[in-house]
């Protein structure tokens, strides 16, 4: 594409920003995007007479039968099916789900579902190897943890928990939330849970030519380039991305190539940004998702196309929609003509 | 709030104008630029064709915050010393399960970056497992110069430690404290 062509679709694109700004402040709040995954208010209900033999997610028998036990609990504290599959997850990664009567190096004191140590906060002997007690034990704590809800299934644990790895949960989330949703119906509705399910699943971009893929889906709402300053009227601020509708709150937004998550911050007005290093000297920076839905970690590895992030509303925004922006060796440039350079319309 | 600060880049903006008469980046790649880390197959349009932001406007996205070029970090011999020296540091710090909360937090905590500080800062050092490092850390990944994965030999086996910088000014700090597959 040459400039002339870019030229044409900048003038063009202008009007339509401010109409898009205006629309996405009349439609769009600043809700998070559909929550995904264990309800945060409902409590899953199950009856103790009728857990299957399984195997469910690789766990059979005795395993189900305290799986069971721990979502009682929970019921009985009216905790929502997150605390509750949370506290599956703890145990799968404490015990494997098993009431052990032994600890291990960092705590030989360690012991049960949960291997609570005989440190005076997990009661006696007793209530540490009663799967209902122990697990009442557990969800008190975890009861205090403050907006638990916003934080990852493994952090709560953790905080509860207060072992020495604060990921090491994460490896067992699915295998709960299968076992729960196997066991369990959401009180009120008799229904069986099925946010495993229904979660929305994750959205591949499309590659160019050339393997790029484009950030997120257009139109652009607001271009790259030099602003006047609506009060001074001096040419000093710039917009040094390009903003995207990005499918509105929610949205996909796409690793535009292969490269590695170097730093997820918020800018200085809570603006949650993603930053991926394509190497070479090229980065590319993903803005205003909010902090839950950014599904990449720091230090992962990303590929071309791949969802990395639901478009949000964070930081100063008037409404969901993605700033995406390009760095060559430290410096920002044109993410159109960027991306048209490696063959991709933006 | 913003006034002050949007006049002030208004000042900067004018100096910097008078200064240069062209937008001002990094200069370009010489034959001694420090040694690139594993080049993508792709190749970069020359960044003049790009429209490069001139330095000292303000951000939009960030009212009162003005924009200056990012100091790219490169892979050379001072950062991998920096790297695997901070990745000891950071070690001798976490492995001290003897140590009252407070003392072992207050050594640990600015060896981390704010997010790992969130998330260290709930761990009760009596459940560490881990009590002395065994050898010398070494430096296992290179694929980004923001990013640097160590091996740590300890007495329970090889932690893995995740590290990143910002920038090329700015230091090594922890990610994640990973322990050997079996210890918690």
């Amino acid at each position: 594409m040459d400039r002339k062509t870019t030229t044409g679709l900048l003038v063009l694109v202008l009007p339509l920003s401010l109409i898009g700004l205006v629309f996405g402040m009349l439609l769009f709040g600043s809700t998070s995007s559909a929550a995904c995954g264990p309800s945060t208010s409902a409590s899953v209900t199950i009856d103790l007479a009728t857990v299957p033999d399984g195997p469910i997610a690789g766990f059979s028998g005795d395993q189900l039968i305290n799986a069971a036990y721990i979502i009682t609990a929970g019921h009985d504290l009216a905790l929502s099916e997150r605390d509750q599959t949370i506290g599956v997850m703890t145990a799968i990664g404490e015990s494997s789900l098993l009431v052990l009567d032994y600890g291990d190096a960092a705590g030989p004191d360690s012991r049960g579902l949960f291997q609570q140590r005989d440190n005076g906060a997990w009661g006696s002997y007793a209530d540490r190897m009663d799967p209902y007690i122990s697990a009442t034990n557990f969800f008190r704590v975890l009861a205090t943890v403050e907006n638990r809800d916003s934080l990852s299934p493994t952090q709560v644990a953790h905080r509860v928990q207060r072992n020495a790895n604060p990921n090491h949960y994460a490896p067992y989330w699915d295998a709960a939330v299968q076992i729960v949703t196997a066991l369990g119906t959401l009180e009120g509705t008799g229904a069986r849970p099925v946010s495993a399910v229904s979660c929305d699943p994750l959205i591949p971009g499309t590659l160019s030519a050339s393997g790029w893929s484009r950030p997120a889906d257009g139109p652009i709402t607001s271009p790259y380039g030099m602003r006047v300053d609506p009060v001074t009227g001096s040419f000093t601020l710039m917009h040094i991305g390009t903003d995207l509708n990005a499918g509105g709150c929610g949205g996909p937004i796409w690793a535009i190539q292969d490269g590695h998550v170097s730093r997820i911050w918020a800018d200085s007005y809570g603006g949650w940004t993603v930053q991926v290093d394509h190497n070479g000297g090229v980065l590319s920076e993903y803005k205003h998702s909010y902090r839950s839905d950014i599904l990449v970690r720091i230090g992962e590895p990303v590929t071309a196309g791949q969802q990395i992030a639901r478009t949000g509303n964070s930081g100063w925004s008037t409404g969901c929609h993605l700033h995406f922006a390009v760095l060559i060796d430290g410096v920002n440039v044109s993410p159109e003509l960027f991306m048209q350079s490696v063959g991709v319309e933006l | 709030m913003r006034r002050p600060l949007a006049m002030a880049c208004a000042t900067i903006v004018l100096i910097w104008a008078s200064g240069c008469g062209s937008p001002a980046g990094p200069p370009p790649t010489s034959d001694s630029a420090p040694e690139q880390t594993a080049h993508p197959s792709w190749s970069l349009p020359p960044v003049e064709g790009l429209s490069p932001a001139p330095a000292g406007v303000e951000d939009d996205t960030q009212p009162g915050v003005t924009i200056t070029p990012l100091a790219v970090p490169t892979w050379d011999a001072a950062s991998r010393a920096a790297a695997v020296g901070r990745a000891a540091e950071i070690m001798t710090a976490f492995a001290r399960p003897a140590r009252p909360y407070e003392d072992w937090w207050a050594d640990l905590a600015p060896l981390l970056s704010e997010q790992a500080q969130q998330d260290y800062s709930f761990v009760d050092p009596a459940n560490i497992p881990v009590s002395a490092l065994t050898g010398d850390p070494v430096l296992v990944d290179e694929s980004s110069a923001f990013l640097a994965r160590v091996e740590v030999p300890t007495d329970v086996g090889v932690y893995e430690l995740l590290l990143s910088r910002t920038d090329a000014t700015a230091p090594w700090v922890g990610e994640s404290i990973t322990p050997p597959a079996g210890v918690n």
